[in-house]
């Protein structure tokens, strides 16, 4: 199985992507590491205090993972004479992994109140810019509409799951993961802050 | 005759569609309508649909004021790539085209998430 956790940066996925990993004995990548630790990026973009993501060497980065993890799973089933069916089980997460070109099973949207994702990137010590945008581009519902643009195909068959996370536990975040991914039950649009936090745009 | 200015803000989300006019500096609201003042049902708020009606009525209340000509803000994921703003948003501009407001400049200023990486660079 094949996630990505993507959101916008502060709303939790590396805290819950670690806990629904430790619990579900996934793998996991934390593609602002990978990509600064490895160097997959174009530049840095001094505004934004950002390097740009290479997003083909990413990619590269990512066949060779899967594609090794896989051969060292087909290895192992051999030995054991079991068929390969579970494949390898990762967890993919950033607020870019919507845009890598992987075939995920399923992607997941957190979501969070603007207010709350405001504070916890004051802490950060980001900028007072890079934390407005940010702010800006949750109450946009950037991440939940770039992912839908790639991965929802038809209503039907759609792969996004939004979590709304106010206010939860991040293991009851996992739950409603975990709930989601067993009953094949997913959802989102239901998450709408824009009327909400229309002043905080024109500010 | 005078042209007189303002800026189109709109703000396309996944729920709602937000049209929101100022005065070119930005500071001053002349006019505001939102997705949801349109349409009954929650759902259709985005749709283009709604923001088509949002912007014709947009367009009465400017032109009431005096306002004829538009520079246009967008944000709106969706289309990102393909350098095109939402849907909501494209109907929107092409509604107020049609009912004869002109159109200047249009700027995408749609929010990049980003940590330490981003996944485009800024070109503002
Ligand atoms: N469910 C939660 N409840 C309370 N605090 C949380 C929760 N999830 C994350 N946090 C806190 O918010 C901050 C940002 O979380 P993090 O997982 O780093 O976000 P992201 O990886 O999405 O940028 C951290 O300080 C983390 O401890
Ligand atoms: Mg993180």
């Amino acid at each position: 199985m094949k996630i990505a956790i993507t959101g916008t940066p502060g709303v939790g996925k590396s805290t819950v992507s670690k806990v629904f990993c430790d619990i579900q004995n996934y793998k996991l990548y934390d593609i602002t590491k990978i990509v600064k630790e490895k160097e997959l990026y174009y530049e840095k973009d001094e505004s934004m205090d950002s390097y740009v993501v290479n997003f083909n060497k990413l990619k590269e980065f990512f066949e060779k993972e899967i594609y090794s993890n896989e051969n060292k799973e087909n290895k192992k089933n051999k030995k054991n004479n079991l068929k390969n069916e579970l494949d390898n089980n990762i967890v993919i997460e950033g607020h870019v992994s919507q845009h890598l070109d992987i075939d995920y099973d399923y992607i997941i949207v957190l979501r969070c109140e603007p207010k709350i994702i405001e504070e916890r990137l004051k802490k950060r010590g980001y900028s007072e810019n890079k934390i407005k945008e940010n702010v800006e581009a949750e109450i946009m519902d950037v991440c939940l509409i770039e992912s839908l643009e790639r991965y929802k195909n038809d209503e039907e068959n759609s792969k996004v799951h939004e979590i709304d996370c106010t206010n939860k536990k991040p293991d009851e975040i996992v739950k409603e993961i975990n709930d989601a991914l067993t009953t094949d039950e997913l959802e989102y649009g239901k998450v709408s802050w824009l009327e909400k936090y229309f002043d905080y745009l024109t500010i | 005759m005078s042209q007189k200015w303002g800026v189109v803000h709109i703000y396309a989300s996944y729920n709602n569609t937000i049209l929101h006019v100022t005065d070119v500096t930005g500071s001053e609201t002349i006019a505001k309508v939102s997705g949801g003042m349109i349409v009954r049902n929650q759902r259709d708020e985005s749709s283009p649909y709604a923001a088509m009606q949002a912007a014709f009525k947009i367009a009465d209340l400017i032109r009431d004021k005096g306002i004829d000509h538009v520079h246009v803000k967008v944000r709106g994921a969706g289309g990102q790539k393909s350098k095109n703003p939402g849907p909501g948003a494209q109907a929107a501009i092409r509604a107020l085209s049609r009912a004869g407001i002109r159109i200047g400049r249009i700027e995408d200023a749609t929010p990049i998430p980003h940590d330490g990486t981003t996944p485009k660079r800024k070109n503002r």
